[in-house]
This record gives C-alpha cells, structure tokens and sequence, in this order.
C-alpha cells in the first residue's frame, strides 16, 4: 500500500516520492551496477541513467509482478545497453587468463563474503562477467542473453560455462570455497 | 558428472544469495544529477533575484538622477547663504544683444527663493551676468575689475581653456553638442522674463541663426538650473533592506471533533496545535524601495516596492502515508487526502521541512518623525503591505497532527501584511541614514479558509536604509 502511493507519486513527478525512491532502492541497484560495470564510475553512471529510466517509464509498470523486480530489469539493460555503447563488452579475455588475474588483485578490501564474491566476478572477462550476472544471478534464459547480447544462444551456453569454471577458480584459490571433489560442503556453509 | 552439476548449482545459489544482499551506497551527487536530469535546474530564484535587481537599480538610478542633469553642462557651486534677487522689467520682453549687460534695472525686484543653507546659490544678481564676445560672465565675482578674475560660466569652444579658472562656480565642457551650443553665444541672444512664471528664456535672435535645440539648452542652464534656486523637494525616497526573523503561530479552533467520532478522534488533538508540531524559526530578508511625501512639517506619506524571504523549519520524520484534511463544510464533516511523505513520528529518520516563501508587496503607510537634535532623530513608521507569494514551497499538516503534506492546493497566494517600525536616525550630506527594529506581522492565515489549522507568520528583525530627497 505505500509502496503504492509512492509509486503513483512519483508518477506525478512528485520531487520529494523521487527521492524517497531513491533512498530505498539506489544501494541495491547500485550493486547490480557495480556487478556489470567496469569501474565503480561507470556504476554510478549506469545508475544515474537507469533512475532516470525508472522515472520516465513509471506509467509502463503494469503492477504485474515486483515493482523491484520491474526496476532491477531496467537497470539491468541499461547496463547491458551502456556496455554495449562504450564498447567495454566486446573487450574479450582468453579463458586460462582468469588464473591469471587472480594474481593480479593481491587483495580484497572487504572482508565480507558477498563483497569477496561479487568482487571475484567482477575479476572475470567483461563477456563471462555479464552472461554469469545475467544467467545466473539474474535468471535470464540462454534464448533471452542471446537477443539482448546479440550472440548466439549456443555462445550464450558456451560463455556461462567457461565463466562459471574461470569463477570456480578464482573461488577455489582465494580460499572461498573447497574444490569440489572435496564434497563441496562449502556451500553449506556459506547459506548461513 | 552428477558431482559437478550439483557443484554448479550450489555455485549459482550462492551467488544469487550473495548478489541479493550486496549493495553500495551511491555518492550523494548522484541523485543531484538526476533530479537535474529530471527536473531541470530551479530558474525562477534566478529571475526573481535579476528582475528585483533591475527594479532596484533603476529605482537607485532615476532618484539619484532626478531631476535630470542638463546634458548643456554639469553645474558645480558651493553653498551661500545670499538669497538672489531678480529685477525684472515692466514690459515682459527685455532685448540685450551679447556684448551687453543681461538686464537692466527692474521696477519690481522679485525674490527668486528663500534663503537656505542647504540651496545651492551662485549669481547674486542677474544685472551682472554678462554675456562678452563669446563667454557668458558672472561679474559679481569680479574682483578690483581685472577680467583675469572673471568667473566665466560659458564660453565658446576657442576659448574653452578659460573654464579652467575655477574658484566658486564653472562650467565644464561636456561633449560636441555642448561645444555646439556654447559657439553660438557668439549669436545675438534676447533674455525673455516670464513675469508669471519667473522663468527667464533665453532665445536667439534671427531666424538663421535660430537653434531652437542650443536655446533649449541655455535657458534650460541659465534660467531654470543656474539662476532658479531649487525649492526643497517635499519628496524623498528610501532604500533598505531587514535581516529578520520568521516565525509562525498556529490556531486550532478544533470545532470538526464536535463532528467525529471521539473513539476515534487523535489524541494529539487534546494538544495545543503549537506543543505537538515542532518547528525551529529561520533567517528571513526583506529588500525595498519607497518614496515619501512630506504632507506635514513631520509628517509623511509613503509607498514603495518590497521583496520579502520568510521562512522557518519544520521537525519531521520520513515514512509514506496517507495525510487526511479534516473539515467542517455545510455542517458536516468531509475531508480530503493527501499524499504524505513526511509524519510527525519519532521512530524514523528525522528530516527538515523548509516552509520558505517569496513574496513581493506594496507598503503603504506614514511616518513620523517625532524627534530631531541637529542631525540626529527618531522616528515612527507603520504600513499595511498587499502581498503576492511567488512560489507555493510549503507543507501543512493532516488535521490530526500526524503527517506533513505539501500544502500547495491549500495555498493562499494574496495576504495582508502589516508592519511597524522605529527608526533611529543621523544625517550625512542629504542623506539620512536609520537604522531600528521592526516587527512585520501576516493578518491572513497562510491556507485559505477551507484548511482549519490557521498559520500566522510574523518577522522581527533589524532595518537599515537611507532617506533622500529627490
């Protein structure tokens, strides 16, 4: 119900209920931005440009489903969008690189496990980065990647694996999860 | 195989959990962009703030200019106390030619002004100023007869340098068309007496020689600025400004409880309206411009133009409700809802709202001065101010003193002010400087008579300005 109202007073362009908005949902956005983008700037960039989205294209949120869930879609492609328009996406990353790049990041500030994840993903490729955020975080089908990336949906496939794998390494030797033929009990763990 | 496929999944339900719960907080300049993005920059503050200072400046320029210089010459004197005396001829017309004197002996002498102190007073007698082969001389000045010592006050431009001999009174050259006109003293003038008006025309004789633009400018010099004194003007005008401080009162006449249902009727209506809403008074300006009119020896008139800035600080707290107006209309109870994004409940983030307007008016009013010691005074001043506000920036709050809603379909945008003021004075020059408090108060509730809470704002606050005369 209030959320309700805040939505209907946003759509009359009501500064305060905008802002109100934004209070509530932009840190979590912002993650989902952070996930995608390049930089942290970028991130902020992306989020600037999807609340204004959000704004603008209030009166096309029908009430079916999660108004959140309806926001975090638009945020979504205007990361993919803005990707694609700096041209960050098509930068391509041999996959034995990832062993590679762990390296490289000698540490992570936080000591936060969701920090630690997200900030092993964003060592990936920009093009697993982004199939691994959309397949698997944000539940995107293959079919729905392949027309959004403009890929083939087999490249789609091809690329979530090779992501998941080069993820599962950098995991595994950060020492955030077992190796797996050690019966995973990692995961487990992490649930609570 | 089996292995790694549930390795996997357990992979991608870990990291959903784990991008689920990640959040970053945005730099608080991102949401100025986009509220510039959606909203555009606030424009009508600017063009308040140039269109007063373009009232403001002009009003500062016409009253420093009034009346308007001669654009023949810029006139410098100092004081004398000696009042001039004109001598005026029987017939209205007298004829000199430029090699003789002005005018001859008068059969009635006619006093041109009052002695004063403060009039600037330069020829003592028009019999004496003379007009030479190109130069127009004051010889009440003269001293032991040596032309060296002339006053002059025109001359041609040939001899321009002797405008540099300056002791009480001279004229500067200004521009061409001054030039202009100067080289035509070299013209036969006649001095025309107006015997009603006391006005002395100076014309040039021939119709050749007949400018009617250079005459213009002559008589303009000689007759109505150089050799008419200026009466005391009976009108002033006033610039100040206030520093204040906003305030409001709110009354509550609660008559819509005899209509509701006392189960279940708020609590904080049992309250004084003023205990429940916290608010915190602000720093508030006023800018204006009047002109007086001396309507007795004490006495003024006066009315101008005044920009005001009130505003004052509401406590309140974040969350979304529903903020409902309750009122009493035809006899019964009706009501209407707003959005509120505000409350008046402690349990949440705690935000300002600033209940700032802008508003133009119109003082009228008097002033007395009721004490003058040498240059200093004191006085007394009272005005009714019709008010327009500009902007509705304002919040109200739901009639059971819950919730804070934007109050704009409330609002009402004309409103009587009053305001009075003592002023404590000192004069430098023309100028009279004051300075003293002053207490503004709004007899209008804010809202207009449908909104039951009544607002009332008044300003306390310091005035500084200057008077001077036009």
């Amino acid at each position: 119900m209030t959320e309700a109202i805040l939505i209907k007073a946003c759509m009359q362009k009501d500064i305060l209920a905008q802002r109100e908005l934004y209070d509530l949902y932009s840190a979590k956005m912002l993650g989902i931005c952070y996930r995608y983008a390049y930089r942290r700037e970028d991130a902020e960039d992306m989020l600037q440009e999807g609340f204004v989205k959000i704004f603008n294209q209030l009166s096309t949120f029908e009430n079916r489903g999660s108004f959140e869930g309806w926001m975090k879609r638009v945020i979504v492609n205007t990361c993919i969008n803005f990707l694609k328009r700096t041209k960050k996406f098509n930068e391509h990353l041999a996959l034995d690189a990832a062993y590679y790049i762990e390296y490289k990041e000698e540490s992570i500030a936080s000591k936060l496990l969701g920090k630690q994840i997200i900030e092993c993903i964003r060592l990936l490729p920009i093009g697993y980065r982004t199939i691994l955020n959309l397949y698997a975080i944000e539940g995107y089908s293959h079919k729905e990647i392949a027309g959004l990336l403009e890929i083939e949906e087999s490249t789609s496939r091809s690329q979530f694996t090779r992501a998941k794998i080069a993820l599962e390494n950098i995991l595994i030797k950060r020492g955030i999860i077992d190796n797996p033929d050690k019966k995973h009990q990692w995961a487990l763990s992490f649930r609570n | 195989m089996e292995k790694d496929k549930q390795f996997f999944n357990d992979l991608e339900e870990l990291l959903q959990n784990q991008a689920d719960k990640f959040v970053i907080y945005p730099k608080d300049t991102t949401w100025e962009d986009i509220k510039t993005e959606l909203h555009g920059t606030p424009k009508w503050p600017a063009l308040g703030i140039i269109f007063m200072s373009i009232i403001v400046a002009l009003t500062i320029s016409t009253a420093l200019n009034y009346p308007p210089e001669p654009i023949l010459a810029k006139y410098k004197t100092e004081p004398k106390n000696n009042s001039i005396q004109s001598q005026t001829s029987n017939s209205k017309k007298s004829y000199k030619t430029f090699t003789q004197q002005l005018n001859t002996k008068a059969n009635n002498e006619e006093t041109f002004a009052k002695s004063n102190s403060n009039i600037p007073v330069s020829i003592e007698n028009v019999d004496n100023l003379v007009l030479t082969d190109n130069e127009l001389v004051d010889l009440n000045r003269r001293t032991n007869n040596n032309k060296e010592n002339n006053i002059v006050i025109a001359t041609n431009a040939a001899n321009s340098d002797n405008l540099k001999y300056k002791q009480e009174s001279h004229i500067e050259l200004l521009n061409e068309t001054h030039l202009e006109v100067i080289n035509n003293l070299v013209k036969p003038v006649e001095i025309v007496k107006n015997n009603e008006s006391n006005d002395l025309n100076i014309n040039f004789i021939g119709s050749e020689n007949n400018n009617p633009e250079a005459s213009d400018y002559l008589s303009e010099f000689v007759a109505n600025k150089y050799l008419k004194p200026k009466k005391p003007s009976k009108w002033q005008y006033q610039l100040y400004i206030t520093p204040s401080i906003s305030d409001r009162i709110l009354f509550d006449d609660k008559t819509r409880i005899y209509y509701t249902n006392p189960t279940t009727s708020s609590q904080n209506l049992s309250k004084n309206v003023n205990d429940v809403i916290q608010y915190t008074p602000a720093m508030g300006t006023e800018i204006g411009a009047s002109f007086m009119y001396k309507v007795g020896k004490n006495l003024h008139l006066k009315t101008g133009f005044q920009f005001n800035i009130r505003q004052y600080f509401i406590d309140a707290y974040r969350g979304f409700n529903t903020a409902t107006v309750a009122f009493v209309n035809n006899s019964a109870l009706d009501s209407v809802n707003l959005i509120s994004l505000f409350s008046n409940n402690k349990n949440s983030y705690s935000t300002e709202l600033n209940n700032k307007l802008y508003q133009v008016s119109i003082p009228i009013g008097i002033q007395w001065d009721f004490l003058n010691i040498k240059n200093l005074g004191v006085n007394v001043a009272a005005t009714i101010q019709p008010t327009f506000t500009l902007n509705k920036n304002v919040y109200l709050v739901s009639t059971d003193y819950k919730y804070f809603a934007d109050g704009e379909s409330f609002f009402r945008n004309i409103n009587l002010n009053s305001a009075v003021e003592l002023n404590f004075t000192f004069k430098t020059g023309h100028k009279q400087w004051f300075f003293g408090p002053q207490l503004r108060y709004q007899h209008l509730p804010t809202f207009n008579k449908i909104y039951p809470i009544k607002e009332f704002r008044l300003d306390y606050g310091l005035r500084f300005g200057f008077n001077a005369p036009l």
